[in-house]
């Protein structure tokens, strides 16, 4: 069996996509699995929630911005 | 700095190995890859994770691609590249998906997935692959997130759509930079910052119910 008959029944074997089988991970869950120290997670949820503050008043990444209030 | 403690804990179907170029220009499509398997609720492992001990460099990585359900492998760079006068072509990538395909041979329960700029191009540069069609991204972060999202599927639910997945990679664009510049780093490949960045395309997908 050549090397490009080998590698072509190998890939063939797989299926077409990888099933993902598992629950997500929460992020809580995913610091603790990757044993981010607590000054590890409290600087990435800083980062994230300086990015979400700006993004809820700019309506970026698809959230639109608070409509502003109606004059009465 | 400390070192990172292993990455045991996450369970083997969920680790992922990205195989790629560790380069500057890389960079927004590293952040591409990130951001798509962390959406879907893969966990990212990159080579920088390779342990330390006494056994060969190759031993170690074997076991690390071998300790993932799958691996990604882009094989997008074959221009010589480096900064010296004469620019040499890189290997360390198709030589790992060698690694992973070996992996995923026999009994063993390890895939791989192949990802590329222009279509069939890797049947020309890497012809023992014939008979598999790599994913194509055109050097484009969307369309990494595009076939990240062909690659890996959910068995039910709603599956996060390239837009979702577009939404954490925008995300971790802005954060990326706070990362580095709070891990003394300059690069977004450091174990640390890959690490932070899993953790932040969570909290992402958490705030916007992806």
């Amino acid at each position: 069996m050549t090397t490009a008959t080998r590698v072509r029944a190998a890939s063939m074997a797989h299926p077409t996509a990888f099933l993902v089988r598992t629950r997500p991970p929460s992020s809580r869950q995913a610091a603790k699995e990757l044993g981010l120290s607590r000054a590890s997670i409290e600087r990435v949820s800083e980062a994230v929630e300086a990015l979400l503050r700006k993004t809820s008043t700019s309506g970026r990444y698809g959230q639109r911005p608070a409509a502003p209030a109606k004059k009465k | 700095m400390a070192a990172p403690k292993p990455t045991v804990a996450v369970p083997r179907a969920r680790r992922v190995f990205i195989n790629c170029p560790f380069d500057r220009s890389f960079e927004p499509l590293f952040l591409a890859y990130v951001a798509g398997l962390a959406g879907l609720g893969l966990t990212p492992i990159t080579v920088a994770q390779l342990p330390s001990s006494r056994r060969s460099r190759l031993d170690r990585l074997y076991a690390l691609i071998s300790s993932c359900a799958a691996s990604v492998h882009d094989l997008s760079r074959v221009q010589p590249s480096g900064s010296s006068r004469a620019p040499l072509p890189r290997f360390n990538m198709p030589f790992e998906l060698g690694l992973a395909v070996a992996a995923g041979m026999g009994r063993r329960t390890h895939q791989w997935f192949a990802f590329e700029a222009r279509s069939y191009r890797v049947l020309k540069t890497l012809s023992d692959l014939n008979g598999y069609e790599a994913f194509t991204h055109s050097e484009n972060p969307v369309g990494v997130l595009r076939e990240i999202g062909n690659a890996f599927s959910w068995r039910g639910g709603n599956q996060p759509t390239t837009a979702d997945l577009k939404t954490i990679y925008r995300g971790l664009q802005e954060v990326a930079p706070k990362l580095k510049r709070q891990n003394h780093t300059a690069s977004v490949y450091d174990v640390h910052v890959t690490n932070e960045l899993m953790v932040a395309a969570r909290l992402i997908v958490e705030d916007r119910g992806i």
